[in-house]
């Protein structure tokens, strides 16, 4: 195994000194109407982006694409492989979280001033910046809300969704004692995603300006809080690998849970007419404000590309409002641009609409070279916590000294 | 016997010891050239690479690298020294640590045991047997992980449902900080025994009847004769399998990686995993180089200890 390891390392070392010198400058964006591009996406993105690039070529006869789709599992390590060996595609799909590290590399171009910030969601325009520069645009978002049985809730006596900490501690309590349910609510013990908007909601802050910020009471506050619900039993304490809350959610066991869009198809999928009125979604509770988490993927074009401006050209089409509210038609995938929320179904559904409300409403991770490293250390310490192994202070403590001597990497 | 078959005349014995010079150079280029498609192969993927990483150990090679990779910076011993302060990287060690030294001895005892009644007790069934054991080790190592997953879940799984039939409370396996690592080692013995079961038998299948006849009637008993016979017979057979066992278990990654994802709290993370993730979710390829070849010193000691405490005594 481990001589696997060695082998690859230095294959990577080896690849990139013997490409090292055939690198070479992109030189100008070459022609605007006339271009064979190379898209690679990810997942359901990259199975049916095909559709969109059909109806580009259609308006831009010149421009043809090939998109290839890359499994998530693979994209990171693929992606920093094309970088090393400069055989990079021409536009990509980029993890919200990943966009500092790539920026870093210096391999990735920056959009054409035609393209403004403004039209999208301001935080998840937040996550293509890093270091005052943006390296690329928002494509779709997804943020977290808070899915409820109201089924369960009603057998609780609770007549409307939490709105604040309190009224959350308060409504797992009585689901689970009341309301016949097994557990109150389920969190995950060792997922910063879930645990750092309880940080924002309390008006604090993890990295600011340079230098972490986790040995401060808003941390301190927030892991005592998530802590109380492991403590009192209300959620189960560890989930396996591939855990699917839904099928809790449906069985009546995990009767709250946060999360994604994502899992609005799998409660009708997997519980099919039977779950019909008996759950609902709603904003995240909050204290100081209801922030929640934003992700999602951005789109970047790479330097290296001969063809930047029909690459840029074929972004722009992907974030024009009308064709990014056919996107969620397509895949389900939630739009970056606003004013794509104005019509049809992403207008008038009940639920979409909850989403709406929070996205106006969210925060992204900061945008730093190392935050996958950080976001290592907060859950092991979330989950140190969590199992009742440290105090909220000692981890907001050790979360600090860690953070600190990995550093931003900026 | 060399009387009757010794016809060579002295004068073709001498030929054959030794040849002329030219005829030497020519059988060794002729060597190499067929040895050449191996060599190539071993220089380009496995000599360059183990040097190269060697060399990226003592530098800061990383993320920005990926463009610019001369970039790097020679900085001795840092990468060696952080490791011994690395809160994450001890853990890991200390769980590795744990699997060797729990799961070896376990893996060898079990699979002798095996062994011995495959060997012995079940005679016209043997060859079912043997392909049951045996089976665990041509199977996918993540397909097996991934069932085993199942089988232990708390709720669904198998194992806690039967318990529950006789009226016992089945404990949450992968879960339990305190349970998840002897699980793992269960299931990584699970898949490796037979394998070390399959070379003992052909060890005991080579002992020498006589030796047991001959034990037998000085009065030797069933232990006795396992004690003095069997085990002394057995050495180097012991030997290949411990040393084997050993390397592969303190590699362990697959299991852990895919039942627990090295947790809860970290207690089934093992340095191969911590190596992976250093080196290719952060690219701190410097770094996991470094890990790699503390881990690469550990199996050396370890193996050479072992060769001293089990070499056959004459």
């Amino acid at each position: 195994m481990v001589k696997k390891h060695v082998v690859l390392v230095a294959l990577l070392a080896l690849l990139m000194s013997a490409l090292a010198a055939c690198g070479g400058g992109g030189g100008g964006g070459g022609n605007a109407n006339s271009a064979n591009l190379t898209v690679w996406a990810m997942g359901a993105e990259g199975d049916n982006l095909k559709t969109l690039a059909t109806s580009f070529t259609q308006q831009n006869p010149g421009i043809h694409i090939n998109v290839q789709s890359i499994p998530w599992s693979d994209a990171h390590a693929k992606l920093l492989t094309a970088v090393a060996g400069k055989q990079t595609p021409d536009v990509a799909e980029m993890g919200t979280t990943w966009m500092a590290e790539f920026a870093k590399t210096g391999a990735l171009d920056t959009p054409p001033s035609s393209i403004s910030s403004s039209q999208f969601f301001s935080s998840a325009w937040s996550t293509v910046v890093s270091n005052g520069t943006a390296y690329g645009v928002p494509w779709y978002v997804d943020t977290r809300v808070l899915y409820y049985r109201t089924d369960i809730a009603q057998k609780a006596g609770i007549t409307s969704p939490p709105k604040t900490w309190d009224e959350l501690l308060a409504d797992a309590r009585a689901m689970q004692q009341k309301g016949g349910a097994k557990y109150g609510i389920s969190l995950q013990s060792n997922d910063w995603e879930e645990f750092l908007p309880l940080v924002w909601q309390d008006g604090g802050r993890v990295y600011n300006n340079g230098s972490f910020n986790f040995n401060s009471p808003q941390v301190v506050d927030a892991l005592s809080f998530y802590q109380t619900f492991f403590k009192e039993g209300l959620t189960p304490t560890t989930e396996p690998p591939g855990f699917d809350v839904s099928q809790g959610f449906i069985q009546g066991t995990l009767p709250m849970f946060i999360s994604g869009p994502w899992e609005m198809g799998l409660i009708k999928q997997n519980g099919g007419a039977a779950m019909d009125g008996k759950w609902a979604v709603a904003p995240v509770p909050g204290k100081m404000t209801n922030t929640s988490f934003i992700g999602g993927s951005d789109l970047v074009v790479f330097k290296n590309s001969p063809n930047r401006d029909a690459a840029w050209k074929f972004v722009q089409y992907l974030i024009d409002p009308s064709v990014q509210a056919r996107w969620y038609s397509i895949v389900g995938d939630l739009p970056a641009v606003q004013a794509a929320w104005n019509s049809g179904t992403l207008a008038s559904d009940k639920n979409l609409q909850v989403f709406h409300t929070q996205l106006s409403n969210t925060q992204a991770p900061p945008t730093i070279t190392n935050w996958e490293q950080i976001a290592n250390v907060i859950d092991n310490d979330l989950q140190q916590t969590c199992l009742g192994k440290s105090s909220p202070q000692q981890a907001a403590q050790d979360m600090q000294q860690k953070a600190s001597s990995i550093g931003s990497g900026q | 016997m060399s009387s009757i078959t010794n016809t060579i005349t002295p004068a073709t014995e001498a030929a054959r010891k030794a040849p002329p010079p030219s005829d030497v150079r020519r059988h060794n280029l002729a060597g190499w050239l067929f040895a050449t498609p191996w060599v190539v192969i071993f220089v380009v993927f496995m000599a360059f690479p183990i040097i190269a990483s060697l060399i990226l150990s003592f530098t800061d090679f990383g993320i920005a690298n990926l463009q610019d990779p001369f970039n790097l910076h020679f900085i001795g011993l840092q990468n060696y020294g952080r490791l011994a302060h690395d809160q994450l990287f001890l853990t890991a060690a200390l769980n590795t640590i744990i699997v060797v030294v729990i799961g070896v001895p376990l893996n060898v005892g079990l699979a002798l045991l095996i062994a011995i009644g495959v060997n012995r007790g079940v005679r016209y069934v043997r060859a079912i047997f043997r392909v049951g054991y045996y089976l665990p080790v041509v199977t996918s190592i993540v397909a097996i992980a991934v069932v085993w997953r199942f089988l232990l879940d708390p709720d669904a799984g198998l194992v806690d449902n039967l318990l529950r039939l006789v009226g016992l409370h089945g404990p949450n396996w992968l879960g339990d900080p305190s349970l998840a690592l002897p699980s793992v080692i269960f299931v990584v013995i699970w898949r490796n025994v037979g394998y070390a079961m399959v070379i003992l038998l052909a060890g005991l299948q080579g002992v020498d009847p006589t030796l047991y006849e001959a034990a037998h009637i000085d009065g030797a008993g069933a232990f006795a004769r396992f004690r003095y016979v069997t085990i002394p017979m057995m050495r180097p057979v012991l030997l290949f399998v411990t040393v084997i066992t050993s390397i592969g278990f303190l590699q362990v990654f697959q299991e852990p990686y895919v039942m627990t994802q090295g947790g809860p709290l970290n207690r089934t993370l093992t340095i191969s995993q911590y190596l992976i993730q250093q080196g290719f979710d952060f690219f701190n390829q410097g770094y996991a180089s470094a890990m790699a070849y503390v881990l690469f010193l550990a199996i050396v000691i370890l193996t050479l200890v072992q060769f001293r405490l089990l070499r056959p005594q004459t």
